[in-house]
C-alpha cells in the first residue's frame, strides 16, 4: 500500500499543537485541495477535496473515521473513498522536543514492492506538476528549512503517516501515481499547518 | 523603426502547437531567426493534449504495413468527403507536400514516426486507406531540460504510451511495471511525444520560445505586417518581425461570441486547452484577411464527468470504447437511435447537429449513451475500468423504462429501440445504421469478437446505465484563407504581405470532412512548414 510519512517541527509547545491538530476545523482548510468537510459525529466525517494533476482537477469525497484517540499524543484514522475506489488510513502524532531539529526529517517512504519503489522514483517529476505549492517544494527543497528556534519546551514535533491504496480495475495504475500525489499534498499541507501554528 | 521594438527577430510564430513548431523549425532550417510566442504558461498547444497523430497520405511509412497509396487516391478520397467545399489547389499542395514534411521532421528532430493500422474514417469510400495515420513513438521528455515542466500535459492521455504500442501488439498498455519503467525514463507518448520532440529540436536549434506572451495586435506598415504587440504580465511589448508573422494560435472554440456568430447549430463543448479564443482570427480580420470555412469545426462526441476541470474549465472527455464496444447505443430524447455509433467521433457529431425544420429543433443534440451491465464487466467507460465501482455520474436503473424516466427520454421509444437493435445485433447486423460494416467501425471494437460483432451486441443484462453525450470540438477550423505558401489572402485581392496562417487558425481546405485520425495535425504540420519556409526565404523588411 503506498505510504508516506512526514515530520515537521514547530516553534510552539505540545499542548498548543495538540489543541490545534485535534480540532479538525482548525486545519481542514489548510489541506491541499480542500473544498469542504462535514462532521457526522465525534468520530466520523466526510471530506470533499479537489485533486490536481497536470492541469486536470477532479473532486473526491472521502469518509474519515477516527479509530484511536490518545489525548495529547496520537490520533489514528481510516480513509474510504466515496466516489473513487480507494481506502487507507494513517495517524497524527504530537510530541515535545527539547532542542532544535531539522524540520524536514521525513522518514523514508516505505513501499511494498519493486514496482512501487520504481514508481515512486519515477513519479518524482510529477511533484512539479501537482500544485503550484507542490512545484515550489519540488524545486526549492524542504518546505521549512529549520524550525524556528524557541525556548526549551516550546518546540513540538508533528508527524503524519498516511497510506492509501486504490482498488478496482484502475487500482494498479492509480497506485503508481498515489505516492507522488500523497507526498506533494503532505508536504504542502504540513508546511501550511506549521506556519499556521507558529502564527498563533 | 528599430528603436520602437522591444525585441526584433526574423520570423515571429504565434502559438506553440504542432503548426507553430513546424513553422518555427522550417523557418529556422531555412536560415531565419525565429521567436515563438505562447499565450499560456505551457508549450504544446492543442496538439499536446491530443493523440498526436498526423494524417499523411502517401507517406513513406505505409510501406512498413504493406500498404500502398497514391496522390490520385488521396485526392479522390478527400474530394468524396468534402461535398464540394474542398479547395482543390490547397488539397493538392497538402498531398504533395505532407510526406516531405514527415521526412523533414524526422531529419530535424529526434522523432520517430510509425504508420498505424487505424483505417481512414471512411475506408469504404474510393481512395480510403489504412496507414495514412502516423504516430510518434514515445519520446524522452527529459531532453527538454529546463523546459520539461513547461510541456503541456494532457488530461486525455496521461500515461506514457503510444499508439505504436498498439500496432506492435507486444505491450500490455495497462501493465503497471511497463508504465513505471517508462515514467522512470520520463518517456511521454501521444501528443506529448510529438510536441516534446518538436520543442526539444527547437530548443537545440536556438529557436526562442517565450510563454505568457499573448499577441494582441499585428503591427502593419504600408499594408505589410512587420511585427506584433504582445500583452505580458509586465505590460505590452512590441516585437519586430523582419520577414513575417505566422498565426498558429489555434481556433476560436473557447470564444462564445465567435462560436455563436459563426458555428451554426447547438452549443459545442471544446476539448482543447481553454486558450483558443480566436486571437489570431481577430487579428487577421483586422488586417483585412479573407476568411473561409468559418462554420466548421473538428467535432468530437464527448462526455463530461462532473467536477473534472482542466485549466480551470469543465473538462470534456473524448469517447471511443463507449461508442464502439458491443452493448452500447446512442439515443435521442425520443429514445431513438439516429446514427451508427461506431462512426468517427466527428461524424457522430454531424448527426447530432442535424436540424429538423418541421419542429425547428436539433432533435439529436441532446443524446445519451445507453449501456447494459455486461458492458461494464468488460469495457472501459471513460475513467471507469472493469472492476471499479460504478460512478454516480452514470445514471442507473433496473429497467430500460425506469432508465428512460430518469434521464427524460421517451420510455416507449427506448424500449422499442433496444428491442429492435437487440434482435439484429445478436446476428451481427444493423440494418438501420449499418454499424459494423466498415473496417473503421470494427477497429476500436472488442478484439475478442469477430466481424461486425466486434462492435455489435445486444443490451439485455440489467441494470442499465446512461450518460449524456455532447457535441464536442477539438477545435474550430475556420479562419484566414491562405495560398499554397500559407500566406494570408486579402479581401482586396492578393496576399497580406508578411502574414501567414497555419493549423486551426487558418481556413481548413477540406470543408466539413475529417478524413482520418490526424486530419487536424497533418495539415497543421504541412502548412506550418510551408509558412516557415516561405517567410524565412523572403528578404528582411527592415
Amino acid at each position: 500500500m503506498p505510504e508516506i510519512r512526514i515530520t515537521r517541527s514547530a516553534a510552539v509547545d505540545p499542548a498548543t499543537a495538540w489543541a490545534f491538530i485535534s480540532e479538525m476545523d482548525n486545519w481542514a482548510p489548510l489541506l491541499t485541495g480542500y473544498e469542504s468537510h462535514v462532521k457526522t459525529d465525534k468520530r466520523h466525517s466526510r471530506w470533499t477535496v479537489k485533486g490536481e494533476l497536470a492541469g486536470l482537477t477532479r473532486i473526491a469525497e472521502i469518509d474519515v473515521a477516527v479509530t484511536e484517540w490518545k489525548a495529547s499524543e496520537r490520533i489514528a484514522f481510516t480513509l474510504t473513498g466515496v466516489n473513487e475506489p480507494f481506502a487507507g488510513g494513517g495517524e497524527f502524532t504530537v510530541a515535545g522536543i527539547g532542542a532544535p531539529v531539522p524540520a524536514s526529517d521525513d522518514a523514508p517512504v516505505r513501499t511494498d514492492s519493486v514496482v512501487k519503489r520504481i514508481a515512486l522514483a519515477a513519479m518524482r517529476w510529477l511533484l512539479r506538476l501537482l500544485t503550484r505549492r507542490g512545484g515550489e517544494h519540488a524545486s526549492d527543497g524542504p518546505a521549512t528549512p529549520l524550525a524556528r528556534a524557541g525556548p526549551a519546551g516550546r518546540r513540538t514535533t508533528l508527524a503524519c503517516r498516511l497510506e492509501v491504496s486504490a482498488s478496482g480495475g484502475s487500482g494498479p495504475i492509480m497506485n503508481l501515481l498515489l505516492p507522488a500525489i500523497l507526498d506533494a499534498v503532505a508536504q504542502d499541507t504540513a508546511g501550511r499547518i506549521v506556519a499556521a501554528l507558529e502564527a498563533r | 523603426m528599430q528603436e520602437s521594438w522591444d525585441q526584433i527577430t526574423d520570423v515571429v510564430v504565434i502559438g506553440s502547437g504542432s503548426a507553430g513548431l513546424s513553422a518555427a523549425l522550417s523557418a529556422r532550417s531555412h536560415g531565419a531567426e525565429v521567436l515563438i510566442l505562447e499565450r499560456s504558461g505551457k508549450l504544446g498547444g492543442t496538439s499536446a493534449v491530443s493523440g498526436g497523430l498526423p494524417w499523411i497520405p502517401n507517406n513513406h511509412h505505409m510501406q512498413e504495413l504493406g500498404a500502398e497509396d497514391s496522390r490520385e487516391e488521396a485526392l479522390t478520397y478527400l474530394r468524396r468527403l468534402s461535398l464540394g467545399k474542398m479547395d482543390e489547389a490547397l488539397c493538392e499542395t497538402y498531398v504533395d507536400t505532407a510526406p516531405d514534411v514527415i521526412r523533414f521532421l524526422e531529419a530535424e528532430t529526434e522523432l520517430e514516426f510509425v504508420a498505424l493500422t487505424i483505417p481512414d474514417y471512411h475506408p469504404e469510400f474510393e481512395g480510403g486507406k489504412t496507414g495514412r495515420s502516423l504516430t510518434a513513438r514515445v519520446f524522452p521528455a527529459g531532453e527538454l531540460g529546463e523546459l520539461r515542466p513547461a510541456l503541456r500535459m494532457s488530461p486525455h492521455f496521461p500515461f506514457p504510451v503510444s499508439l505504436a504500442d498498439v500496432n506492435d501488439g507486444k505491450t500490455n498498455l495497462l501493465d503497471p511495471q511497463m508504465i513505471a519503467d517508462r515514467m522512470a525514463k520520463d518517456l511521454v507518448g501521444t501528443g506529448h511525444a510529438l510536441m516534446a520532440g518538436m520543442i526539444a529540436a527547437a530548443q537545440d536549434k536556438g529557436i526562442g520560445m517565450q510563454m505568457g506572451m499573448r499577441v494582441r495586435e499585428l503591427v502593419m506598415e504600408d499594408g505589410v505586417v512587420v511585427g506584433v504587440v504582445v500583452e505580458t504580465a509586465d505590460g505590452r511589448q512590441r516585437i519586430g518581425a523582419r520577414r513575417g508573422v505566422v498565426i498558429a494560435s489555434g481556433g476560436f472554440e473557447w470564444n462564445d461570441e465567435l462560436v455563436r456568430d459563426f458555428i451554426f447549430g447547438p452549443e459545442i463543448a471544446p476539448l482543447s486547452p481553454p486558450f483558443n479564443e480566436g486571437d489570431g482570427l481577430k487579428m487577421a480580420m483586422g488586417a483585412g484577411a479573407e476568411l473561409g470555412n468559418m462554420s466548421e469545426a473538428w467535432f468530437h462526441a464527448s462526455i463530461r464527468i462532473p467536477g473534472e476541470e482542466y485549466e480551470g474549465r469543465q473538462l470534456n472527455r473524448l469517447t471511443s470504447a463507449e461508442r464502439h464496444s458491443p452493448g452500447s447505443i446512442i439515443v435521442n430524447a425520443h429514445g431513438q437511435r439516429f446514427v451508427n455509433e461506431a462512426l468517427s467521433y466527428h461524424d457522430v457529431c454531424l448527426a447530432m447537429r442535424e436540424h429538423d425544420p418541421q419542429t425547428f429543433e436539433f432533435p439529436n443534440a441532446k443524446a445519451w449513451i445507453v449501456i447494459h451491465h455486461a458492458f461494464l464487466d468488460k469495457y472501459t467507460f471513460m475513467t471507469r475500468m472493469p472492476g471499479d465501482p460504478v460512478p454516480d455520474w452514470l445514471t442507473r436503473a433496473p429497467t430500460l423504462r425506469e432508465l428512460a424516466d430518469s434521464i427524460g427520454v421517451d420510455a416507449d421509444g427506448l424500449e422499442a429501440t433496444v428491442a429492435r437493435f437487440n434482435a439484429h445485433a445478436k446476428a451481427g447486423t444493423d440494418p438501420d445504421f449499418h454499424r459494423g460494416e466498415s473496417a473503421y467501425d470494427r477497429y476500436y471494437g472488442d478484439p475478442d469478437r469477430d466481424g461486425a460483432l466486434r462492435t455489435l451486441g445486444p443490451l439485455d443484462q440489467p441494470p442499465f446505465y446512461a450518460c449524456e453525450l455532447r457535441i464536442g470540438a477539438l477545435g474550430t477550423r475556420g479562419g484566414p484563407r491562405v495560398t499554397g505558401n500559407a500566406q494570408v489572402r486579402s479581401t482586396t485581392g492578393g496576399v497580406i504581405a508578411g502574414l501567414y496562417a497555419a493549423g486551426n487558425a487558418m481556413a481548413s481546405f477540406t470543408g466539413m470532412s475529417y478524413p482520418g485520425a490526424g486530419g487536424t495535425i497533418g495539415p497543421a504540420l504541412t502548412f506550418g512548414y510551408l509558412a516557415g519556409r516561405h517567410a524565412a526565404t523572403g528578404a528582411n523588411r527592415f
